[in-house]
């Protein structure tokens, strides 16, 4: 009886975590390559299918980590329910991670490596539009494939302000204008008329995302899983996850524990952007040997973890929160 | 009033005074010091704590009901209930009509509400830019010894700010400066922003008989100006009328006929400079007439000939040309800065418009730094010019200024446009017709990306301006879209956190313990994040069936999600167990 509890719970946390896993993967990763579509939108180019098979790879690489990783959160709210055996469920869940990143984005990697579909970000210019940077404007009046013809330009510094071009080249790749008579680039991606504008949200969103996008980069763009740089990073970031138990458990008020931990989930992020800032590289590079700064970021990270699991342990006994809060 | 919904209102009361709090103590300490004048401190702190509030209103909302069914509610409050023993969603019936009437608040205030804290909080911008700039006219004029001109500007100046005891200083020193046996001073001032009665409309009030009776009556005396005059009033009214055609061609002849030498020298001199000045004005030389009759009216001010064609030549002049002593006067003005739109664009031609600033003032729209430029269909540059001023006066683009004063011997000081490439109209000159009306140039010059305090009437709007003059209209669609999500959210958001709050309500019997109660304040900050992530995910949703599909493709989108979660937040509420 004890084998078969042991087993069902060592099976249902790990298949929660990959349900989980799943549903998030393929929820974020849908908004990350409707993001990317419509940044790139040209309704000149592939037709949609296409389109979105050229960039799921990315979606997935891009989001798949971060997916885990709050996989590994919200499965630590499924191991609340458990009435043994927690502590083997949570190693589990730290191992699944781990493994799941890992094994992730070695899959993901050989998939990209595979498929011919990948390209690159293409930016649109719409004839007929002005696209605004800054202070100066761009126009054109009509496109020919990679060729815009009939080109204005507008520059605020210059007199006169405007340049009339017969043809200018655009860079699909970079989303750059090149003017061959000037000789100037107008990157139509940062103009603030371009589709890409449309979907820059406020900046609290900007600033989760830009430091979501560095953990991200860190744990996605392996080319070799099984360096130990890599799986030293991976394992100490699950680990500060999985230590966000005494957090979930911390009152008895679920609602606030659940935020809470969302919230310290949210300052990993902003931890590892800060640890890979400049100041704070410049920093470690005056302060610790060359051969020992890569371990410095999975240190911070894991001497946290590790204060999370002693205030875990120093917490009262988890039978009596769960006689409590479940009322037994 | 139900224990519950009497807790619910409670967490929201307090929830939304604690933010309001919040607000305005954030307020007090954004407030733009250096932009916007003290007097405006506590409007501005008020409309923008508004602004905020209704902004954060939806995660405010949720917190209130997740702290409330989370904290304050508990399960003695549901088995107490009337209907007891009956499910969860009958025992917050109240609380749901309730949020179903603060959507409807929330609907009001977002279009209503926030355009008007948002506008004010540019009001307020706008006009301490403005009485800074009267504040710095009034005080060179001032230091420049043009006591009336001081004396108007610092009094534009009091209007906005009438508490300043430095300006009301400068007003006493000013007046006390202005002779008193001179009113000139005082008179030019208002002369010059009085709007003479211009030839063609002044009829004095008599009928067509009277004018031609009187036009007549000057000829017989020889006075074949004023003889001229009421013939070309009679004209205006009737041009077929043939006496008034004799009189007006026969006071011509006479004007040209004169012989001054009979006249004393004196006479003859303003008698020959009237005549030449109105032979410009019949020539079409409206600038040249109004620099004759300019220079009469202070050699013979009460002269009423130099009056009449004054006011004649300064209408016609205004037709083709402005003063440049007006943008000197505006031009300081906040206003539009730097926009470029497609001014016209036809099968043969585009032209492009780039206005390095337009001020809408009273007095008329300026321009500075214009620029335009049209080229071919084929690919040639058919006309590129460039004037530092313009005045666009019934949606014409006038780029010529002159002085005011005939400094210059020859026509005064004017400023042309510079022509780099083409030639001018022969027929109109530096005068091109501006399609876009200044209303929707102010849209086209915020742009998409300024539109998301704008109602959703001035969404719809900016969609046709935006698209006619080179803008691409899908940023604005999304941003109707977003408008169109968020009294959807604000429902489905609301349920979720009902249901939510209760299924992860406190089991303390008590208060929290005071750990959490200091964390409080993080909850808000964590349920905002979730929520500005739930409309960033909408955002991109929507913003990619726009481009793909379209305007209505979004519109569909957007109803069946909205249904669905409906539907998975009102499945969320039935689940929930009142024991």
């Amino acid at each position: 009886m004890l084998r078969s509890f042991v087993v069902k719970n060592t099976i249902l946390v790990p298949v929660r975590f990959v349900l989980v896993c799943l549903i998030l993967t393929v929820v974020l990763a849908g908004v990350y390559v409707l993001t990317v579509l419509g940044e790139t939108y040209d309704p000149g180019h592939l037709p949609l299918p296409g389109l979105i098979s050229a960039r799921i790879m990315d979606g997935l690489r891009a989001v798949y980590p971060v997916s885990v990783l709050l996989s590994v959160l919200i499965t630590l709210f499924t191991v609340l329910r458990l009435k043994r055996f927690r502590a083997v469920a949570l190693i589990v869940v730290f191992v699944a991670g781990t493994a799941a990143i890992v094994g992730g984005i070695r899959g993901i990697e050989l998939l990209r490596r595979d498929s011919a579909a990948s390209a690159p970000a293409s930016v649109a210019v719409e004839p007929g539009f002005v696209y605004r940077f800054g202070n100066d404007f761009l126009y054109s009046d009509r496109r020919e494939g990679v060729s815009l013809k009939d080109v204005v330009v507008y520059r605020n510094d210059k007199e006169p302000g405007f340049v009339f071009s017969p043809e200018a080249l655009l860079d699909p790749g970079s989303g750059v204008v090149h003017l061959p008579e000037t000789d100037e680039d107008f990157p139509v991606a940062k103009s603030d008329s371009s589709f890409a504008h449309m979907f820059v949200g406020p900046r609290v969103v900007s600033n989760l995302f830009r430091d979501v996008g560095v953990l991200s980069r860190a744990l996605g763009r392996q080319k070799n899983p099984l360096a130990p740089s890599y799986l030293l990073l991976v394992s100490v970031t699950v680990l500060f996850v999985v230590s966000l138990w005494f957090l979930v458990r911390l009152t008895r008020w679920p609602l606030f524990n659940a935020l809470i931990a969302l919230g310290v989930f949210r300052l990993l992020f902003l931890l590892y952007g800060f640890l890979q800032s400049k100041v704070f590289q410049e920093f470690m590079s005056a302060v610790v040997q060359p051969a020992y700064q890569r371990f410095v970021s999975p240190g911070v990270i894991l001497f946290i973890s590790l204060v999370f699991v002693i205030v875990g342990l120093l917490l009262p006994p988890f039978d009596l929160w769960k006689r409590e809060v479940d009322r037994e | 009033m139900s224990r519950i919904t009497s807790r619910l209102l409670t967490a929201l009361f307090f929830t939304f005074v604690a933010a309001l709090v919040y607000f305005l103590f954030l307020s007090l300490f954004q407030f733009p010091i250096r932009d916007v004048l003290p007097r405006y401190y506590w409007g501005w702190v008020v409309a923008n704590s508004a602004a905020l509030l209704i902004g954060a209103a939806i995660p405010l909302t949720c917190t209130a009901l997740l702290l409330g069914f989370s904290l304050l509610v508990h399960e003695i409050d549901l088995r107490t209930s009337p209907g007891r023993g009956t499910s969860f969603p009958a025992l917050v019936r109240t609380p749901i009509v309730l949020l179903l009437v603060m959507t409807l608040f929330y609907v009001v205030s977002q279009e209503w509400l926030l355009p008007t804290e948002v506008r004010n909080r540019q009001s307020y911008a706008f006009n301490s830019a403005l009485a800074q700039q009267l504040f710095d006219r009034a005080k060179k004029s001032y230091d420049a010894r043009d006591y009336s001109q001081a004396l108007t500007r610092v009094d534009q100046y009091l209007a906005i700010s009438p508490s300043d005891e430095t300006a009301q200083r400068l007003r006493s020193d000013a007046i006390s400066r202005i002779p008193t046996g001179n009113p000139a001073g005082i008179t030019v001032s208002v002369a010059a922003n009085a709007s003479f009665p211009a030839l063609p409309v002044s009829g004095d009030g008599l009928t067509v008989q009277q004018l031609l009776e009187r036009s007549a009556g000057y000829f017989k005396s020889e006075d074949y100006f004023s003889a001229y005059y009421y013939a070309t009033l009679v004209l205006r009214v009737d041009p077929t009328l043939s006496e008034a055609q004799r009189l007006q061609s026969r006071s011509l002849e006479q004007i040209k006929m004169v012989d001054v030498s009979k006249m004393a020298k004196a006479q003859a001199t303003v008698f020959d400079r009237k005549r030449q000045g109105f032979l410009d004005l019949e020539s079409g030389n409206s600038i040249g007439a109004y620099y004759v009759f300019n220079d009469l009216s202070r050699t013979v001010p009460n002269d009423p000939d130099v009056q009449r064609y004054l006011a004649a030549a300064k209408s016609a002049l205004e037709q083709i040309s402005f003063f440049a002593d007006e943008i000197t006067g505006v031009i300081a003005l906040p206003g539009i800065q730097r926009v470029m739109f497609v001014n016209n664009k036809t099968e043969s031609y585009v032209e492009l418009l780039y206005f390095g600033k337009l001020v809408n003032a009273p007095e008329g729209v300026y321009a500075l730094d214009v620029e335009l430029l049209r080229f071919s269909r084929n690919g040639a540059v058919q006309l590129q010019l460039r004037a530092p001023y313009g005045k666009i006066i019934s949606q014409q683009l006038i780029l010529r200024a002159i002085a005011r004063e005939n400094t210059k011997a020859a026509g005064g000081i004017r400023m042309e446009p510079k022509v780099y490439a083409g030639t001018l109209p022969k027929d109109t000159g530096p005068i091109f017709p501006v399609l876009i009306p200044v209303r929707d140039l102010e849209t086209v010059a915020e742009g998409p990306a300024q539109l998301t305090s704008a109602g959703l009437v001035s969404l719809w709007s900016a969609v046709k301006v935006l698209g006619t003059y080179g803008y691409a209209t899908q940023p604005v669609y999304l941003e109707i879209a977003m408008r169109l999500l968020l009294p959807f959210s604000f429902i489905i958001l609301s349920f979720f956190s009902l249901s939510l709050g209760w299924r992860l309500r406190s089991r303390y019997l008590t208060r929290p313990p005071i750990l959490a109660i200091l964390l409080l304040p993080i909850l808000p900050i964590v349920i905002n994040y979730l929520f500005r992530l739930y409309t960033a995910g909408f955002r991109s949703v929507l913003g990619f069936s726009i481009l793909y599909g379209g305007f209505s493709v979004a519109l569909a989108v957007l109803l069946v999600s909205q249904v669905i979660l409906l539907a998975v937040a009102l499945l969320s509420l039935a689940v929930q167990s009142t024991e």
